[in-house]
């Protein structure tokens, strides 16, 4: 979930800002003229597959692929987030332009982190594939939660209650974007391997 | 009046959002909320699809604003069930609610309906990372066909019966349509990146069209300054 405008204090705006900016450049210094078109198709993949809901329960959810994208692009997933927040600021004003570091990183981090996680059972066969895609793209939704709700903590106690309601309902996404990721990660594996390379 | 150059747009955009966004004061709120009702009705903006997007950004301050009336100490105002409304609580909310609501208007009427090219060009040449600036270009340019894509595959799905459910097997379904999405921009920007080989790419664009600087943006760097420097000083009295 993005923190919309205006809600956190300068500070953790100015942290996540800083951190996501030391992110984005080690992200394109790993960008070779080779990789950029694939990072850049497969952030616009992730974009459009982030914009279908899908059915759960009486509501729906739609996935972020933070996971997916870490374990495809590694760090670049930083300077991929950066900009898919930039274009659904600037296309849809979602998210925001002064939360962008703090979303950034929020998405990327929390991606990475689940992907390194991950690729360790991708050693273990498909089934160990099926694994390593669920536990990424679950952990990675669940940490995003919660340093969303960390950052809102730390915005004041009157957003106790927020930060509390909003890691809550992070577990049901969590647990359908780790589902779908094992799947796509089991497809993937069979067909294009070096995708995760 | 011609429009300002693209450049100025970005920088004055991102400034107006961060002073805005960290304005601690009632006043800054409300006079950056009154101008940018303005730059909308100067710039012609209102229409059913600004309401819509407004709307929709709007869906996670609701979480926040819902709840905050509820949870901020104070004095209390109104009973609802066992919960206190707080008075401090409810200004809060109305404070971030106008606050966002400022700066998104303010983005819409600068960005949204311009072409997303010409800001991906205006940001290089404010000298952003090239390799940056060309991710973008990539990202924008390869959106739409691939959501035409996604659409043909989900269409296919649809008539060999497939409906979405909560269900393993549905979510299963929904995996191996974003998978074959995956795939597919995968190979296709090998694709691309072998033409492009072909024509000579080493790793940047050479940009040929440069903006040129009119006389009108003094005018409008002159005004965009002096709003900023004002609003700085409501800001952070």
């Amino acid at each position: 979930m993005h923190i919309s405008e205006g809600i956190l204090p300068a500070s953790v705006l100015i942290a996540g800002g800083v951190l996501s900016l030391l992110g984005t450049a080690i992200g394109l210094k790993r960008l070779t003229p080779e990789t950029i078109p694939r990072a850049a198709l497969l952030t616009a993949a992730a974009f459009v597959a982030s914009l279908i809901h899908l059915p759960l329960g009486p509501s729906s959810v739609h996935l972020v692929f933070n996971g997916l994208l870490g374990l495809m692009l590694g760090m670049a997933a930083f300077p991929a987030f950066l900009i898919c927040l930039f274009l659904q600021a600037v296309l849809f004003q979602f998210g925001g332009l002064t939360t962008l570091g703090v979303n950034t990183f929020n998405l990327a981090f929390a991606g990475i982190v689940g992907a390194w996680f991950g690729k360790f059972f991708f050693r273990f066969g498909l089934r160990g594939v099926v694994v390593g895609g669920f536990i990424a793209g679950a952990l990675a939704i669940f940490l995003a939660g919660f340093l969303v709700a960390l950052e809102l903590f730390l915005a004041g106690e009157s957003f106790h209650a927020v930060a509390k309601l909003i890691l809550a309902a992070h577990l049901p996404v969590a647990l359908v974007e780790g589902v779908v990721s094992a799947f796509i990660c089991l497809y993937l594996q069979k067909v294009r391997p070096e995708i995760f390379q | 009046m011609a429009r300002p150059d693209p450049r100025l747009k970005v920088l004055f955009c991102f400034g107006y959002a961060l002073l805005v966004a960290t304005a601690e004061t009632w006043e800054a709120v409300f006079w950056a909320l009154c101008s940018s009702f303005l730059f909308a009705f100067f710039w012609r903006a209102w229409s059913l699809t600004l309401l819509k997007r407004l709307f929709g950004a709007d869906f996670f301050l609701f979480f926040v604003v819902f709840t905050l009336p509820f949870t901020t100490a104070g004095n209390a105002l109104l009973q609802v069930g066992p919960f206190w409304i707080t008075k401090e609580g409810l200004l809060l909310a109305l404070f971030i609610f106008c606050k966002s609501n400022a700066i998104l208007l303010t983005t819409y009427v600068f960005f949204a309906r311009n072409n997303v090219f010409e800001l991906a060009h205006a940001l290089h040449h404010l000298y952003l990372p090239s390799k940056l600036v060309q991710l973008l270009f990539f990202t924008l340019r390869y959106l739409e066909l691939l959501e035409r894509e996604f659409k043909r595959l989900f269409e296919a799905a649809k008539l060999r019966g497939f409906v979405p459910r909560t269900a393993l097997r549905s979510y299963r379904v929904w995996a191996y349509l974003f998978a074959s999405l995956f795939l597919r921009s995968y190979d296709r920007s090998r694709r691309i990146y072998e033409a492009m080989l072909l024509r000579g790419y080493q790793g940047y664009f050479p940009v040929w069209h440069h903006f040129s600087w009119a006389r009108s943006d003094f005018f409008w760097l002159i005004g965009g300054s002096i709003y900023l420097i004002f609003m700085a000083i409501l800001a952070y009295r």
